[in-house]
C-alpha cells in the first residue's frame, strides 16, 4: 500500500487487519464498513491518527459545531481543490475517531485532509492530529437525548479550540453568542465570521425556534439588533456582551428558496447553490477558512458556485410525475431555516412531512412542536403527515393551522399521494434522518450508495 | 367564565422541550370551542398581570439557576393567584421549581416556590424514555403517555398527590409508581412528548379547572381524531432501548476476534 513504506512493521499489520476487518464487514453486510477498520486501526496502534495526520504535508483542518459540519467541510474541500490541492476528508460523515482513521486508510494520497468531527471527540481528535484550523459552525440544540445540554456542547467546542494551542487557528461563528461565550471564557481568540439578511422579514421569519437568549456572561436576557436564524444574529447584552468587532460578515442579498442565496463578502458576489439562512452561513464558514488556508477568493467563490447538493439538501428526483424535492430536517433551528425557504418556493404542489422516531433520529420527536410549521401554512399547499410519527406530525400541521390533507405512517403511500395531488407541481419532502433514507430509497427506486449526515 | 387569560413563564428562557406545543394546545382547545382566550408572556423583570391559567416549561440547569432567581420576585405574586382561583402547570424544570427546593447537577440548591409540597435531588444518571400512565382529576379518570428526560428525583410530601401512577417508565423517582403532582390547582409533571397536544383528556381538565367549570363535560366535545391516533401512536410504539448500546458492543467483539486472528498471523 502507498503508505506502508514510511512507516514501521506493527502499524502495517494493523493497517491490513483493518483493511481485512473492512472488507469481511462488507461482504458480510455489517453496515458500511465505515467505521469498523478504524476501531480495529486505533485498538492495533493508537498513535495511528497522529502519525497519519504528519504524513499530510498541508495538515489538518476539522470543522465541528451542531449544524452544517458536512456541508461546510465539503465547501472547504471543493475550494482546496480548485486551489489545486489534493484534498481527502470523511465525506460519508463518520465522524467519531474510528471514523476519520477509516477515512485516513481508505482515503487518496493527499496535501490536506479536511474531517468533519463530533463534537464530543473535537479535543481529542484535534490534539492527536495537530490540526491547524479548527472550524466552528454553531451550537444549536440537537437531540436531546445525546449531550443534554448546549452549554456543554459550546465548552466541548471551546475546550477543542482551547487544546489545540497558539500555534493553530480557530474560525467561527461570532453571531453565535453560546459559542463566542464559550470561546472568550476558554481564553481563545480566534478569526469569527456572521450573517446579514438585506430583507430583515426572512430573519424575522426564521427566529421562532432557538435557544435561550441568555448572556452567557451576566445571565441576563440578551438583545437582537438583527436576527437571521433562531439565537444567531447581532445580539448584545447591557453588560458589555457583543459579538466580535472583527468578524467577518457576510451579506445575504437575495435568497432563492430552497435552490440558493447571493452572498457579498466584503467587495465580492458569491452564489451559494444551496438553499436557506443556514447554507450561507456555511459558506462564509468555507470561504474564511479557505482564505485562512491561502485561498484566493475568486478560486473560492468558482468552487462555491459548482458546488452540488448532498443527501437530503434540496436533491431533486422524479417521481410519479412529480419533481420531489427532498429536504432534511433534524432540529428547530435548521428546520426553520427550510421552512422559510419552503415559504418562498414557487410552484409547491404538495408539501410532505415524514418524522421518524429511529435511535439515529433521536427517540424524542418534542423538537417538532418548536419549530416553526405555520410557516407551511402561507403556500397554501396541501400538506401530507408520515413517518413513524405520522399522526403526532398531523397534530403538530392542526396546531399550526392547517391539518393535514392525508395521513399515513406509510411512507411510499403518503409519497403516491403527494404525487397524486401535486398536479405536476414539485412536491417538497421534509424528512428527519431515518425518514429520508427511506424517501430516498422510495423515489430513487435503487439503493444507492447514500451520504450520511451527522452534522 | 367566556375568557380565558393564560400566562407564559419564561417562554424565551425555558423552551427547551417543545413547551410551546402545550401553551398552543391549551389556547386553541379554548378558542375551538369559542372561548375568548389570550396568552400574555412573562420574561425576566416583567410583572405579573391577571391570569386563570400559569404554564411554566423547563431549561437547562444554567437556564434553570437564571429563572429561579428571577422568580422568587414572582412567588407572592403566584401564592396570591393561586389563592384567586388560576390553575398552575409546572413541567419538568417548571415542576421542580414549582417544589420546596431543587438541587441541581452541580449539587447546588435552589429554592423553589413553595407550591407544591416536593423537594428535587440529584441522581445519578438521567432517567429518561417513554411514560405512560393513569390518573385522576375532578372524578374523571385520564390516561397520559409521553416523554421523561430529568436528572432530578422528586419526593412528594404528604399534602401533594402524584398526578398519575406510571405503569411504563420511571416517573417522579423511579422508585414509587408516581408520577408528577397535583396539590390543589397546581399541577406539575416530568412529561414532555409535549405532554398536552397528545393527552387531550388532560388539556381539558386543566381548561375546566381554569375556567371554574363544575367538570370537564360542560367545555363540550371537539373532534380529537387526530389527537386521539397521535396519542395511541405513542402508546403502542418501543422504544428500541438497546440498539444504540448493543450493536457497536457486538461489532466490538467481533472486531477483536478478527484482530487476534489478524495478530496471530503476523506472529
Ligand atoms: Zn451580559
Amino acid at each position: 500500500m502507498k503508505r506502508a513504506e514510511t512507516i514501521d512493521p506493527r502499524r502495517g499489520v494493523a493497517e491490513a487487519a483493518a483493511r481485512v476487518a473492512g472488507r469481511a464487514s462488507r461482504l458480510l453486510g455489517r453496515g458500511a464498513g465505515s467505521s469498523l477498520p478504524g476501531k480495529v486501526l486505533l485498538a492495533l496502534a493508537p498513535g495511528y491518527l497522529n502519525a497519519a495526520a504528519q504524513r499530510l504535508r498541508s495538515g489538518v483542518v476539522l470543522v465541528s459545531g451542531t449544524n452544517g459540519k458536512t456541508t461546510t467541510a465539503s465547501m472547504l474541500r471543493a475550494m482546496l481543490a480548485e486551489a489545486g490541492l489534493r484534498v481527502m476528508g470523511n465525506p460519508s460523515g463518520a465522524n467519531l475517531r474510528q471514523g476519520i482513521a477509516t477515512a485516513l486508510l481508505d482515503g487518496p494520497a493527499a496535501d490536506i485532509a479536511v474531517f468533519e468531527v463530533d463534537e464530543a471527540v473535537a479535543a481529542d481528535v484535534g490534539t492527536r492530529m495537530e490540526a491547524r484550523l479548527l472550524v466552528l459552525t454553531n451550537v444549536f440544540r440537537d437531540q436531546l437525548d445525546r449531550y443534554g445540554e448546549t452549554e456543554t456542547v459550546a465548552a466541548l467546542l471551546a475546550e477543542a479550540a482551547r487544546a489545540l494551542g497558539p500555534r493553530a487557528r480557530v474560525v467561527y461563528n461570532g453571531d453565535d453568542p453560546l459559542l463566542t461565550g464559550a470561546l472568550a471564557a476558554a481564553g481563545v481568540s480566534g478569526l469569527p465570521f456572521g450573517l446579514r439578511l438585506a430583507d430583515p422579514g426572512a430573519a424575522a421569519a426564521a427566529s421562532v425556534g432557538g435557544e435561550p437568549e441568555v448572556c452567557p456572561s451576566c445571565r441576563r436576557s440578551l438583545s437582537y439588533r438583527h436576527r437571521t436564524l433562531a439565537h444567531l444574529g447581532d445580539y448584545g447584552c447591557s453588560c458589555g456582551f457583543a459579538p466580535p468587532r472583527d468578524a467577518v460578515i457576510g451579506e445575504v442579498t437575495s435568497l432563492d428558496g430552497l435552490q440558493g442565496s447571493h452572498l457579498r463578502v466584503g467587495d465580492r458576489e458569491h452564489t451559494v447553490p444551496v438553499g436557506g439562512v443556514h447554507n450561507a452561513y456555511n459558506a462564509v464558514a468555507a470561504l474564511v477558512a479557505a482564505r485562512e488556508l491561502g485561498v484566493e477568493p475568486e478560486v473560492a467563490g468558482a468552487a462555491l458556485a459548482r458546488f452540488r447538493t448532498r443527501f437530503g439538501r434540496a436533491e431533486t428526483f422524479r417521481f410519479r410525475g412529480a419533481d420531489m424535492v427532498l429536504v432534511l430536517i433534524k432540529n428547530p433551528a435548521g428546520a426553520d431555516a427550510v421552512l422559510s425557504a419552503c415559504a418562498t418556493e414557487r410552484d409547491v404542489g404538495a408539501v410532505v412531512v415524514a418524522i421518524n422516531d429511529g435511535i439515529a433520529d433521536g427517540v424524542d420527536v418534542s423538537w417538532i412542536w418548536d419549530a416553526a410549521f405555520e410557516l407551511l401554512v402561507p403556500t397554501g399547499a396541501p400538506l401530507i403527515a408520515t413517518g413513524r410519527r405520522a399522526w403526532e406530525v398531523a397534530l403538530r400541521l392542526k396546531h399550526a393551522g392547517r391539518a393535514p390533507a392525508h395521513t399515513s405512517t406509510d411512507l411510499a403511500a403518503a409519497l403516491e399521494h403527494a404525487a397524486s395531488l401535486s398536479e405536476s407541481r414539485k412536491v417538497l419532502v421534509l424528512a428527519n434522518y431515518t425518514a429520508m433514507l427511506e424517501v430516498r430509497r422510495l423515489v430513487a427506486g435503487s439503493r444507492r450508495a447514500v451520504f450520511a449526515d451527522a452534522s | 367564565m367566556t375568557s380565558l387569560r393564560i400566562v407564559h413563564l419564561y417562554p424565551a428562557l425555558l423552551k427547551t422541550y417543545g413547551d410551546r406545543g402545550n401553551v398552543q394546545t391549551l389556547l386553541d382547545r379554548a378558542r375551538w370551542r369559542g372561548i375568548d382566550a389570550s396568552v400574555t408572556e412573562v420574561g425576566l423583570d416583567d410583572d405579573l398581570p391577571q391570569c386563570d391559567l400559569l404554564f411554566m416549561g423547563g431549561g437547562t440547569d444554567r437556564i434553570q439557576a437564571v429563572v429561579a432567581a428571577d422568580l422568587q420576585r414572582l412567588a407572592g405574586p403566584l401564592r396570591d393567584a393561586v389563592e384567586g382561583g388560576a390553575v398552575v402547570v409546572g413541567v419538568c424544570g417548571g415542576y421542580q421549581l414549582m417544589g420546596r427546593a431543587y438541587e441541581a447537577a452541580d449539587g447546588s440548591m435552589l429554592e423553589g416556590l413553595g407550591l407544591i409540597d416536593a423537594e428535587t435531588r440529584s441522581g445519578p444518571g438521567r432517567l429518561t424514555g417513554d411514560v405512560v400512565g393513569r390518573g385522576r382529576l375532578m372524578d374523571r379518570d385520564f390516561d397520559v403517555v409521553g416523554f421523561e428526560n430529568h436528572g432530578g428525583r422528586t419526593i412528594l410530601g404528604a399534602a401533594a398527590e402524584p398526578l398519575i401512577r406510571v405503569q411504563r417508565g420511571n416517573g417522579n423517582n423511579g422508585e414509587d409508581g408516581g408520577e408528577g403532582a397535583v396539590q390543589g390547582r397546581v399541577i406539575g409533571t416530568y412529561l414532555h412528548g409535549p405532554v398536552l397536544p397528545l393527552n387531550p383528556d388532560l388539556a381539558d381538565l386543566l381548561l375546566a379547572m381554569a375556567l371554574g367549570r363544575d367538570g370537564v363535560d360542560e367545555l363540550g366535545p371537539l373532534d380529537d381524531a387526530i389527537e386521539r391516533r397521535a396519542h395511541d401512536e405513542h402508546r403502542r410504539r418501543r422504544i428500541p432501548r438497546t440498539a444504540r448500546s448493543d450493536a457497536p458492543r457486538g461489532r466490538l467483539r467481533w472486531a477483536r476476534r478478527v484482530l487476534a486472528a489478524a495478530r496471530r498471523r503476523a506472529g
